[in-house]
């Protein structure tokens, strides 16, 4: 018999492992038949997990370049962006990558809660996508500021003072955060580290177990948690196919086409990096990453001590979403439209504060008309007139703290 | 008996050490002061800032051992006042055609006292004794 390496490394392992129940479990697991309802939007998941790896590479070749100090920071990314051979395209790979995996993360999630994938016995399953949607938000919240320019900064700033407003706790919370009183060096050395340390594992240990999980479990039927769950063959013979070659195939489609989104994007349209970080100066219009948007607009609207709870508390509902409000054995969009109304609703309602937190503090024309939309999100007709002068956060006159 | 004494003290054992590492951990992390100057003198990007320098109806704001502070000329007189709006930390401005102070991250304004005009913010600014002197604006607590 012809010699072959990997017929060598194989037969030297199974030698000293048995190796029989691995390769069974494999096979099983690769040739598990998906039911016939799985379309492309169940593709979503692999090429969430495909982009996390491709963020994985361009974060670990963007930190041999960066500096986590606050005197150096700014002038590895400038280093990283100017100099470095193709260190423009990682950055931006990275960039946007963080960008497209929320989204997809987003869509994914509609996807299993449209598709009633949540309810028993994939409970745990559906917690741990929570969980993982939370650890995703947390690199965008971290990853933020290490560019450390003005935009960076002051996005923190706001967004870790709203903390402090929580009574008791409050205050030690973001102290502990942010290593002091205010953002500076020991926040950008504890942002960096929970970054690229703490949440990457957390990461890959909970997407290894969401993993597991959905192979242990299956894909989710269409019929109700009432009845019995089809075996292999049922599923076979309702018309499912292979998950391989069948579905792999589909998740390789999908996962090209979103790298060459991805890719793109970076091409096409590289993040732009502002003045270093001046503590002393806010500079105008300082808003968070478009996915923080209704938690910034919403702490225009209520207290903050309110306004702070509120996106823990969805994180939360989402994840009690099987236990107290879809309790029903039902799983077919059509037979839940009450509920699927409901978070279709709530889902608009943050869309509009995002929105709305999109559009305060600009000046828009819509429909040939110009509009100053105020702080609150409020639109007011500009005259034709006016048109064509400062809209009003840029107004004449600012002093220190102004105007960059 | 025995194992269960030789279980609680091997559990003791287990959680102290957990508690060690914690403790160590947390007096590491545990957050140090940081962002004021030590003196009472105001001092810029570039070092003490002077009023010589600053025209009329202007403002401007460096760091003192009193935080981040704003300082506006207003004729012969110098107005003080925190720089850090009380709704979410930024830094306010003085807007010489409002004559009003504005947080230029959420719309918050407030006048020359640091009483709230608008919000989102519900806080005053607290006013500051402002002087200057040769080496440059120092600032104190009012009445101080």
């Amino acid at each position: 018999m012809k010699w072959h390496p990997i017929t060598a490394v194989r037969e030297w392992l199974e030698v000293r492992f048995e190796l029989e129940p691995v390769f069974r479990l494999l096979r099983e697991n690769l040739t598990k038949p998906v039911p016939p309802h799985v379309n492309w939007l169940f593709t979503l998941g692999s090429v969430l997990a495909a982009l996390l790896a491709v963020q994985l590479f361009t974060g670990v070749l963007l930190m041999i370049s960066y500096k986590p100090s606050g005197q150096e920071a700014f002038q590895s990314v400038q280093h990283i962006t100017y100099d470095v051979p193709l260190g423009w395209l990682i950055r931006s790979a990275h960039n946007w990558g963080s960008h497209v995996i929320v989204v997809l993360a987003l869509l994914h999630l509609a996807r299993v809660v449209v598709y009633g994938g949540y309810k028993k016995p994939r409970e745990l399953t559906w917690g741990v996508g929570v969980a993982l949607l939370a650890v995703i938000l947390g690199f965008g919240f971290t990853g933020y500021l290490l560019p450390w320019d003005q935009v960076a900064y002051w996005g923190t700033v706001v967004a870790t003072e709203a903390p402090a407003s929580i009574p008791v706790v409050g205050p030690l919370t973001r102290e502990f955060m942010i290593g002091g009183t205010e953002v500076a060096d020991p926040t950008l050395g504890r942002f960096y580290v929970v970054h690229v340390i703490l949440l990457p594992l957390a990461l890959l240990s909970l997407v290894g177990l969401h993993l597991l999980l959905i192979r242990y479990h299956g894909i989710s039927p269409l019929s109700g948690t009432d009845q019995p769950e089809p075996g292999s063959e049922e599923i076979l013979r309702r018309g499912g196919r292979p998950f391989l070659p069948h579905h792999v195939l589909k998740d390789s489609a999908a996962i090209y086409v979103a790298i060459g989104a991805l890719m793109s994007l970076a091409l096409l349209a590289p993040p732009h990096l502002g003045e270093m970080a001046d503590p002393l100066v806010t500079p105008l219009g300082i808003k968070p990453e478009w996915y923080f948007l209704p938690a910034y607009q919403l702490l225009k609207y209520v207290p903050e001590v309110v306004g702070v709870q509120v996106p823990p508390l969805v994180l939360v509902l989402l994840l009690l979403l099987p236990f107290l409000f879809d309790r029903s054995p039902h799983r077919h969009p059509r037979r839940r439209l009450r509920v699927l109304g409901a978070l279709g609703a709530a889902a608009a309602v943050i869309g509009l504060l995002g929105l709305l937190g999109h559009l305060s503090d600009t000046r828009q024309t819509l429909l040939g008309k110009t509009y100053d939309f105020d702080v609150l999100g409020r639109p007011h007709l500009v005259e034709a007139a006016e048109v064509g002068g400062d809209p009003p956060q840029a107004e004449e006159g600012r002093g220190a703290g102004g105007s960059p | 008996m025995r194992r269960r004494v030789v279980n609680a003290f091997l559990g003791m054992g287990f959680v102290s050490t957990l508690g060690g590492f914690a403790g160590a951990a947390l007096a590491y992390l545990w957050p140090g002061a940081s962002g004021a100057s030590g003196s009472n003198l105001l001092m810029g990007k570039d070092g003490p800032l002077s009023a010589a320098t600053l025209a009329q109806d202007e403002g401007v704001v460096g760091r003192s051992n009193l935080g981040k502070v704003l300082v506006i000329r207003r004729g012969e007189r110098l107005v003080g006042l925190q720089a850090t709006c009380t709704h979410l930390g930024c830094i306010v401005a003085w807007n010489s055609a409002t004559q009003q102070v504005e947080c230029p991250c959420h719309g918050a304004r407030y006048d020359l006292q640091g009483r709230v005009l608008r919000g989102p913010a519900r806080e005053p600014l607290a006013q500051l004794q402002v002087t200057a002197g040769d080496e440059g604006i120092r600032v104190g607590p009012l009445g101080g």
